[in-house]
Order: structure tokens, then C-alpha cells, then sequence
């Protein structure tokens, strides 16, 4: 059956919730013929074949009363089931619509999203734009998928109901209710296919509050690395999976450890065991409500067992400072760990697709960032405040996922080999919220290995990591500082992260020599590549 | 009344059963399941759930009344049943009585 928004908009589920209450009422009425039942037994009072004779009427009048019973209950079930499964369906569709009509774009019946409003001439609100049309759509498409699944399953449960096949057994008329009650359930609307953030969380908001609960409790893989499912049921689903992990790599022993000393206090984004390396995306606050967000993504090296408990303090810390300068409750603040890769390690140096010399491994890995921190948008009614930074091989891994269109409002580069890019314009980010920090004697800040060295990035804002008198904060050397705690750098974070602009400690130093250098080189290959050009197209025998 | 060769009965008792169906048929009767149905196309107005709706209030409808007919004939089959053992001992009763205060064994 076709169903349009229009359909949708129309429906009444508190009808279906009166209607499960008028029915409760009936079967409570019907369950109370238990006495009278039983009282009619003639066994004792009458034996012989008439008394038999009576006694087998009277049980098939009960056996009917049980399926009458059962099938009482599993129509309450059903009903309370549709009730709120239709509630959910309508309300996804409404905010949809609300949403479509704040952001200028129209709903038709059949549940196409319109963008009516002239064009932008700036490219990232194009993009944004875009965005914002495929997440309206998304979830347009998923209310009316859950709407359907409820009529669906409300109308079969009513035909099974209907052609009798709802079996009270031949017990007490309370465990006929019982066994209708299961019946009622309903089969799980199953995760949408091949489907962006917004059809994963508007399927999600589709279920039902003890749908959720059964997926978490029994099918958790499917949402625990799912981006655009909250953060709490990422986390509950991801705790589930770890709990089933018989032997614990070392990695996992930490991230236990981890997770049992701040039960409260941390969020199992994702996990993924299948690789060599254990992959792990940690939050440290309520990623659900937070108004700020920081995602980091660290670099060459890292491992889940040598340093989730290293960079768990970090974000710690930065959240404390965010909080000092921000002034406004802890709960406004929240990081995330990004191990959703595998970092090159050493070992890897020489293995191609794997090396820390190439950007093989920051490229697939961008990927799965791009499709996190859209999560983290798209899981969210509100708008975040979203923030990444990447470090070191992470900030490569950051500049690619920048590339695609995620929703994020700062972007800061620390101890950058390279974003990926020669022109900021490529990346999906906001003018003027691109940060680069790059500490004196940071070596892999001056390499220069991925595009144009970030310290000659037009449009990027360079940040102090020096000692700053007004903010009382320390100096910071070499390619591990970024994040000490009282340091400029950390401080510049925070203020990025806070969403507090004027705190930010700007670099007013000169460019290091390793820099000038480096941009000397990329200027002279600039030169070369453009007189290769000049020459290929005015000298018609050039090479 | 009671026989160790075939059967016994307490007609009372079987007219205290008579009765808890007959109450249990009248309890059911007073119910109408059928019209919290209807409710359902209020609820979803075009919906596939609201016809299945219409035909469950249908086989509803006539599968409690069903019930409430077969419980009633079944209170009344249980009275008769106590009706006609009371009339069968009575007649019996009749019988030997009107044999007066004849010594059983004066033939």
C-alpha cells in the first residue's frame, strides 16, 4: 500500500493507544471469567459418562476462552506496539518537515525534498547545503519506511489474530495472556542498506523504545560502529560486543580497564576487532548533548594498548581547559579519541599501502573519519558546535576527510606532515576556521611530505605554541607538545574547541628556516610545473 | 447420589455450575471488543491495519457470541442434567413409597 506524507501527517496514534486501552479493559474482564470457569467444573459433583460429557464441554468452552484471551492480548500488544511505532514514524516525519521549512526546502507527497531557495555562491554552503537536503530526505524516506512497517505489522498481526491462529493454550486464562502478549510483537524493522546518516538515525528515532532496547541487547553489531545512531547506543551496543570477547588482546584489557574506571564518563563510539590492529573510537563526555565537540585523530604509532590511557588524559585535560575558558557547565563539553584507524606503525614503514611515507593509509581512513563526524552531526536534532584535530599522519587523515562534507566548524592541524591539499578551498570547512599549530623543533611539522607545507596554506590561521604571558601558559618544543597540559597549544585547542575565538594565542613569529625551505622547494616545483605547462602548449615539438 | 457401578450426581451442586456459566455467557455478552476496533481506522485512516481492523471486528463479533451461545446452552444442559436426576429420584421415591409400610419381604 502506498503511503504519502500527506497519509502519514493524518494518522492519529493516540487512537491506537485508546484503542489498546479499551481492549486491556476487555481482556482484564474476560481473564476474570477464571472463577466462573472454574466454578462450573462438574468434576466431584457428577461421574459417570453424563458428568464426563458435561466436563468436556466445559474444557472446550475454557480452550475457546484461553484463544479469546490470547487473542485479546496480542491485540493490545499489537496495538500499544503500532501506537508507539506510529507516534515515532509521525514525529521523524514532522521534525523533517519542521526542518525542511526552516532551511527552505519543500516536502511534496511523495515524500521528495525540494530545495526552492536560489543557489549560494560559496561553495561550502553549497555543500553544507547539500547536506542538509540528503539528511531532510533521509529521514522523509525512513518515517514513511517505519510507517509502512507499522501499518504492515499491524494489519498482519490483526489477520493472524483473525483467522484464529493465535493459540491461548489450554491453561489458566492468565497464561493465555501471556502467550498472546508475545505474540504481539513485532518483527525489528531492519537497519536501512547501503544507507547515509540520516537514514541510520531516522530508521533508529522509527523504533520503538524497546525495539531499541532489543537491538542492543541482541543484534548491538548492527548500530555499535553505525554513524548517525546516538552516541549512549552506540556505546551500550559497543559494550556489549566487547563483553562477548572471550581471550582480551592487550588493547582490549586496556580499553576495559579504561571504560570500568569511568563508567560514566566515557562513550564506546566504535570498535573493531577484525583487523591486525584493534580499532577504537572513545568519547569523554555525553556526545549527545554536548553544545561543543572535538574530535582528534592522532598519529603515526599510536596504538590502542601502548596509548589509549595517554591520550584519554589529554582529552581529559583539554575538556577541563575548554570548560575554564568557556565558564558553562561540564556536560557543554565533550572530545573524542578517533582510532576508528590504524595508524602506521614502524613495523609498516616499508609495507606499501601501510607506509607512514605515503598517504595510502591516511586515505581509507579518511573515509571512515568524513563518515563519523557526519554522525556526529547527523545523530543530533541540534547542530553541534564540531571541531577536529588531527596530529601528526592524523592531520593528513583529517585534511582528506575534510574533503568530503561533514558538518565540522573548526579544523586544526598539529605538527602537520601535510592536510593533502595545496588550496584550503578544497577542504569543507568555514573561512577562517582553519588552525595550524607547529611547535619549534617539531621536525614533522617541517616535512612537508603531504601537499603544500600548512604553514603557507593561504587562509590558514597559524597559532602560538610559545609560552604566553596573558594566559599564563608554557611553551611548547617537539613534536609530542601539543597537548601538555598548561601549554600554549592546548590552551589555542581549548579555545577552538570552546568555540572562543578571541582567546586564540596567534603565532606572530617568522616562518622557521626548515619552512622557508620547504616552501622555496614547493614554489620552484610550483614555477617548473607551470612552465612545463606554458611550453607543452606554445612550442608544439616540446616533449 | 451417588452409584460405585456408573455414575453420581448433586443436582444442587450441578445447578451452582448451571449457574457460574450461565454467569460467566451474561459477563461476556455485556462486552463489545468489536467497537474499540473501530478506533483503529481513526487511528491510521486508509491503513491496510484498517481493514484487517474491520474483518477482526467481524470474526469478533460472531466468535463471542458463539462463546456466550455455547456457555448458555451449556448452563442449561448442566440444570436439566440436575433437573432430571432430582425427577428420576423422585419418581423412584414415588414408587417405593406408594408401597406403604409394606414389610419389603410380606409377598
Amino acid at each position: 500500500m502506498t503511503l504519502s506524507t500527506g497519509d502519514l501527517l493524518a494518522w492519529l496514534p493516540h487512537n491506537l493507544a485508546a484503542a489498546a486501552d479499551a481492549l486491556a479493559g476487555t481482556g482484564a474482564s474476560l481473564r476474570a471469567l477464571q472463577d466462573e470457569l472454574d466454578d462450573a467444573s462438574v468434576i466431584g459433583l457428577w461421574t459417570g459418562s453424563a458428568g464426563a460429557s458435561a466436563e468436556a464441554d466445559r474444557l472446550r468452552l475454557v480452550h475457546a476462552m484461553n484463544d479469546l484471551v490470547a487473542s485479546m492480548a496480542c491485540v493490545v500488544r499489537g496495538l500499544d506496539v503500532a501506537a508507539e511505532g506510529a507516534a515515532h514514524a509521525r514525529r521523524v516525519l514532522v521534525e523533517a518537515m519542521e526542518w525542511a521549512r526552516a532551511e527552505g526546502f519543500a516536502v511534496d507527497l511523495a515524500g521528495a525534498v525540494l530545495d526552492v531557495r536560489p543557489p549560494s555562491p560559496d561553495p561550502h554552503a553549497v555543500a553544507d547545503r547539500l547536506r542538509r537536503h540528503h539528511e531532510i530526505s533521509d529521514h522523509v524516506e525512513q518515517a514513511l519506511v517505519a510507517a509502512r512497517h507499522t501499518d504492515e505489522e499491524l494489519a498482519g498481526l490483526l489477520g493472524v489474530v483473525a483467522l484464529g491462529l493465535v493459540d491461548g493454550g489450554s491453561g489458566r486464562l492468565s497464561g493465555a495472556a501471556t502467550l498472546g502478549t508475545r505474540e504481539g510483537e513485532r518483527t525489528l524493522l531492519t537497519p536501512p542498506v547501503g544507507g547515509r546518516v540520516g537514514d541510520w538515525n531516522a530508521w533508529w528515532w522509527g523504533l520503538t523504545d524497546g525495539e531499541q532496547r532489543r537491538i542492543i541487547a541482541l543484534h548491538p553489531e548492527w548500530i555499535g560502529n553505525t554513524d548517525g545512531i546516538p552516541a549512549r547506543a552506540r556505546h551500550l551496543a559497543n559494550l556489549r560486543l566487547l563483553a562477548r570477547w572471550g581471550t582480551p588482546t592487550a588493547g582490549l584489557r586496556a580499553l576495559q580497564r579504561l571504560l570500568a574506571a569511568h563508567p560514566d564518563e566515557r562513550q564506546l563510539l566504535a570498535l573493531d576487532t577484525t583487523g591486525r590492529d584493534l580499532r577504537v573510537v572513545l568519547g569523554v563526555g555525553d556526545l549527545d548533548r554536548a553544545r561543543h565537540v572535538l574530535v582528534v585523530t592522532p598519529g603515526f604509532g599510536t596504538t590502542v594498548a601502548g596509548d589509549l590511557d595517554a591520550w584519554d588524559d589529554r582529552l581529559v585535560d583539554l575538556l577541563a581547559r575548554s570548560r575554564a575558558l568557556d565558564g558553562g557547565p561540564a556536560s557543554d563539553h565533550a572530545a573524542v579519541l578517533w582510532l576508528g584507524h590504524a595508524p602506521p606503525q614502524l613495523d609498516d614503514t616499508l609495507v606499501p599501502g601501510r607506509t607512514v611515507l605515503r598517504d595510502d593509509a591516511a586515505r581509507s581512513a579518511a573515509d571512515d573519519l568524513a563518515g563519523f563526524l557526519d554522525g556526529v552531526d547527523g545523530s543530533r536534532a541540534d547542530d553541534p558546535h564540531l571541531g577536529v584535530a588531527g596530529h601528526s599522519y592524523g592531520s593528513l587523515v583529517t585534511g582528506l576527510a575534510l574533503r568530503h562534507s561533514t558538518g565540522v566548524d573548526e579544523g586544526a592541524f598539529l605538527g602537520s606532515p601535510g592536510t593533502g591539499t595545496d588550496d584550503l578551498g578544497d577542504l569543507d570547512l568555514p573561512r577562517g576556521h582553519a588552525f595550524h599549530l607547529e611547535a619549534s623543533g617539531d621536525l614533522i611539522g617541517d616535512a612537508g611530505l603531504f601537499g603544500r607545507d600548512p604553514s603557507f596554506l593561504e587562509d590558514m590561521r597559524h597559532l602560538s605554541t610559545e609560552a604566553s604571558a596573558e594566559w599564563g601558559t608554557s611553551g611548547g618544543r617537539g613534536h609530542s607538545s601539543y597537548f601538555d597540559d598548561g601549554s600554549t597549544s592546548q590552551h589555542n585547542l581549548a579555545a577552538i574547541a570552546s568555540g572562543h575565538p578571541e582567546a586564540l594565542v596567534d603565532d606572530t613569529g617568522p616562518p622557521s628556516l626548515p619552512d622557508l625551505t620547504r616552501e622555496g622547494l614547493w614554489r620552484l616545483g610550483e614555477l617548473d610545473a607551470r612552465l612545463e605547462d606554458l611550453l607543452a602548449r606554445h612550442v608544439p615539438a616540446w616533449p | 447420589m451417588s452409584n460405585d457401578a456408573g455414575f453420581g450426581v448433586r443436582p444442587p451442586a450441578l445447578r451452582d455450575a448451571a449457574g457460574a456459566i450461565a454467569g460467566a455467557a451474561e459477563q461476556l455478552g455485556a462486552l463489545a471488543p468489536a467497537s474499540a476496533l473501530s478506533r483503529i481506522e481513526r487511528g491510521l485512516p486508509g491503513s491496510a491495519s484498517a481493514a484487517a481492523a474491520r474483518d477482526l471486528a467481524r470474526v469478533w463479533r460472531r466468535g463471542y457470541a458463539e462463546w456466550e451461545a455455547a456457555a448458555r446452552r451449556h448452563g442449561v444442559a448442566l440444570r436439566a442434567g440436575a433437573d432430571d436426576y432430582e425427577a428420576v429420584d423422585a419418581r423412584a421415591a414415588a414408587r417405593l413409597e406408594s408401597r406403604g409400610s409394606r414389610d419389603p419381604l410380606d409377598r
